[in-house]
């Protein structure tokens, strides 16, 4: 008995080995809305550890079940009531929200000498919308006394950096559970449109206006439509149970004849292809450009710069209806000096507007 | 590479064992276990391998050297070599580990700037270091007898399960079984129980509390009870962490045929600091009382010898530890409690009744965790004032905490103690293990391998020995 037991432990791991090497590698897990590392993508070189960690990732990555595991991990941990799972805190209703127990004091610095810099030599009025992670202004929904970053401390400190730009603040503002969605890193549509508000308010001078006159907190949230009920984005990912209630995304109208163009070619606002797969939020503007630009023949005078990660994709739509062109530059991808594209572009605003925790 | 990885559990080591099982002798095993232990060392550490190559042939070739000097009476010879070899192997450990904290403290106190180095530490050398040594020593003092075959040496000296993280085995303890064990499976299938405990230790508890100190100690003005979940947390962590490494190497090497010595004992059940120590990584404590307290007189030589001899321990106990002065106080605060034990206060905890060392032991021990682990001296310093009320005593984050880190806490606090072996070896009797064994070792397996295809890299706290 023994020794059918010692062959068993001997064996079994070889016969998983070999079905993992025997079958043919999966490129994409669309449960954890990533791709697989295959054996083509293993690095030969023996110098250094790389192919040391490329086998370790491609025996994992390849390993049967894993996604289900994973899945069941997670439901697991969720119905047990959890608050915590894979560096997120799980909140009321099996809210996802990511964990920010610090600030990066060299992003905002850094960020802030940038605009800076912006508004005291480009001419041009300068507004910051740092956005906040969902665990600061619906802090009510996490787990009770769940430690966060001290969120008063970052916006001083992002302002004294931003110097001559204007900054504003944005977890007053964004106190609705509707304001975020439960499953991904982003604000909805709904977040988004209260941000560009706050913003409308804080500008001088006329703007464009869609419908009626008056003041920018009377405009009214135009009727977004509905085009999923089933989005599971970002944070689910990481904790793919069945358990977890999926989002809702809305797409608001965009004026007509409003075209995108990304680095020289054109691109559809609303990517519907996107709806089909796992990464939903791409259905705004195709997900991530480092150049955007984006014109609007029945926009007003005004050429809007905005410096932004992901989350200006769903604030464009209410961009776009005030100026006649947005240009849209996502530093990680995109390598242009924003001075620069203030004069190229004959630019007359800019706008900064990234998570404040990156 | 590290126990706790897909490479490991589905590739490296039954092939490895497989291999070895094939080999008809002693002799083809040593090698074959040999050279693929140098291929375990080298796919993490592809480049310090030569310094351990190194260290094995050099004290292969002491060995020899002392055994023809013992021949020939030339005692004087004899003496150079132990000398030689001691020299050598600690000056490279001494080297490759302390040279940064040497300059940085000279530095500090003499403003002198001089560069760090900027070492790696080669992984594994506080541990091969002593292995060797415990051979010279040995065989200068005629205790073992030389080893002839390279081979066997290299075998012993670079041996996969306990390279890295020990525990740390003497030469006379594997003497024998060097050329003299039986591998079949039957000793295959006995190391499998305790190899999986050993991996389920690590997988399934060390690995997701280890999370919970790194956050606690990150905050700042934590409360009493925040800090002591934290600190808790860590015990717990690198009890089973660590306690959990033993195991496999110890599971690992009854499948090749070798009986390694144990080296945790249900260490927080100690009643005493210095029973901790009897039953805390038992193999580094033995080695220093082996070679270097009984050679200073241990505590035969009068009471003011006594407390010389167990400062030079506690000092090189710490330091081993890390190049550090929060290790060096560290080393410094069993050394206060241990004399003051051995002066009046053992005798006085074994008159009380039990609760009362409990308490003493896990609590002077948890303390010396916070030195222990924590980035520098100030920061320590700052863990201690939130421990002691600092900054008051509950706060909503130690509700969090205490939700979020509780169950799995008083689960690993349940096994750390002898209760669950306790009770295992009166309710199923010897002859009716075995089911159970199985049973329990696959499932430990499954689970552990889930565990470590679901989760990043986490890799073993020891390793920077």
């Amino acid at each position: 008995m023994k020794k059918l037991l010692a062959l068993a432990f001997l064996l079994l791991p070889l016969l998983l080995l070999a079905g993992i090497l025997l079958k043919p590698d999966g490129e994409v897990s669309t449960l954890e809305n990533r791709t697989l590392l295959t054996r083509k993508d293993l690095r030969l070189s023996l110098r250094g550890n790389a192919f040391q960690e490329d086998a370790e990732t491609y025996l994992s990555d390849q390993f049967p079940l894993r996604a289900f595991f994973k899945a069941r991990e997670a439901e697991l941990f969720l119905a047990l009531g959890a608050g915590e799972f894979d560096d997120l805190y799980v909140g009321k209703d099996k809210r996802l929200f990511e964990r920010y127990p610090a600030f990066d004091e060299g992003f905002l610095r850094k960020e802030g000498a940038k605009i800076n810099r912006l508004a005291s030599e480009g001419g041009v009025p300068v507004t910051a919308l740092p956005v906040p992670p969902a665990e600061i202004p619906l802090r009510k929904l996490l787990p009770e006394g769940a430690p966060v970053y001290d969120h008063a401390a970052l916006m001083k400190l992002f302002r004294e950096a931003a110097g001559e730009a204007k900054v504003l603040d944005l977890a007053p503002v964004l106190t609705d559970p509707g304001d975020y969605y439960r499953t991904d890193h982003h604000w909805t549509t709904g977040g988004a449109y209260k941000a560009y508000l706050l913003w409308m308010a804080s500008r001088e001078g006329e703007f464009y206006k869609l419908s009626g006159e008056g003041k920018a907190d009377a405009l009214p949230e135009p009727e977004a439509e509905t085009v999923s009920r089933d989005f599971r984005g970002t944070l689910f990912s990481r904790a793919p149970g069945r358990n977890v209630p999926p989002d809702e995304i809305r797409l608001p109208p965009i004026p007509e004849g409003v075209r995108a163009e990304a680095d020289g070619k054109e691109i559809p606002f609303y990517d519907l292809s996107a709806l089909e797969g796992s990464d939903k939020y791409a259905v705004f503007q195709g997900g991530n450009h480092g150049f955007l630009r984006v014109d609007n023949p029945e926009g007003g005078e005004g050429v809007l710069l905005v410096l932004r990660d992901s989350f200006a994709n769903s604030l464009l739509p209410f961009l776009i209806r005030e100026y006649r062109t947005v240009i849209l530059i996502d530093e990680r991808y995109a390598l242009l000096d924003p001075l620069e594209a203030v004069r190229t572009y004959g630019v007359t605003e800019v706008l900064w507007v990234k998570k404040c925790v990156p | 590479m590290v126990f706790s990885s897909v490479t490991f559990l589905l590739a490296f080591l039954p092939v490895t064992l497989l291999v070895c099982l094939l080999m008809p002798g002693a002799r083809s095993r040593n090698a074959v276990l040999f050279l693929l232990s140098l291929v375990f060392y080298a796919w993490g550490e592809p480049v310090y391998i030569l310094i351990m190559l190194f260290s094995t042939f050099f004290d292969y070739g002491n060995g020899r050297l002392l055994e023809r000097f013992e021949k020939q009476g030339k005692r004087r010879a004899k003496n150079a070599v132990l000398i030689l070899s001691v020299t050598v192997n600690l000056g490279l450990l001494a080297f490759f580990k302390y040279t940064d904290f040497l300059t940085g403290s000279l530095n500090g106190v003499f403003s002198l700037g001089i560069p760090s180095l900027g070492l790696r530490l080669p992984v594994g050398i506080s541990f091969y270091t002593f292995q060797t040594l415990s051979y010279t020593v040995d065989v200068w003092r005629g205790r073992v007898k030389a080893q002839q075959d390279p081979v066997a040496f290299g075998a012993y000296v670079a041996m996969f399960p306990q390279l890295i993280a020990g525990p740390i085995v003497r030469y006379a303890d594997v003497e024998k079984e060097l050329s003299e064990r039986r591998m079949s499976l039957e000793t295959v299938w006995e190391g499998v129980p305790r190899f999986a405990l050993g991996l389920s230790k690590k997988a399934l508890i060390a690995n997701p509390l280890s999370r919970y100190w790194e956050e606690i100690s990150a905050l700042s003005g934590e409360s009493t009870v925040t800090a002591l979940l934290g600190v808790l947390a860590f015990a717990l962590q690198l009890y089973f962490d660590f306690s959990g490494y033993s195991d496999m190497a110890i599971g690992i090497g009854r499948m090749l045929g070798f009986h390694f010595p144990e080296n945790f004992d249900h260490p927080y059940e100690a009643k005493s600091v210095s029973e901790f120590w009897r039953r805390w990584h038992i193999t580094l404590g033995s080695w220093f009382r082996e070679y270097l307290y009984f050679p200073l007189g241990g505590s035969r030589k009068g009471r003011a010898r006594t407390v010389r001899n167990l400062l030079f321990v506690w000092l090189l106990t710490g330091l081993w530890h890390g190049a550090g002065w929060n290790f060096v106080l560290w080393g410094l605060w069993f050394f206060c409690l241990i004399a003051l034990e051995k002066l009046f206060l053992g005798k006085l905890l074994e008159r009380l009744p039990g609760i009362f060392g409990h308490l003493w032991t896990v609590g002077t021990v948890l303390l010396s965790w916070v030195l222990f682990q924590s980035e520098d001296l100030p920061a320590a310093g700052r863990y201690l004032l939130s421990l002691f009320g600092a900054h008051g005593f509950m706060s909503g984050v130690s509700l969090f905490y205490l939700r979020c880190a509780g169950p799995m806490l008083l689960l690993a606090a349940f096994f750390a103690t002898g209760i669950p072996s306790r009770l295992w070896k009166k309710l199923v009797r010897e002859g009716a293990r075995l089911p159970f064994e199985a049973a329990g070792a696959f499932l430990g397996l499954e689970l552990s391998l889930i565990e470590v295809v679901n989760s990043a890299y986490n890799p073993f706290l020891y390793f920077r020995f």
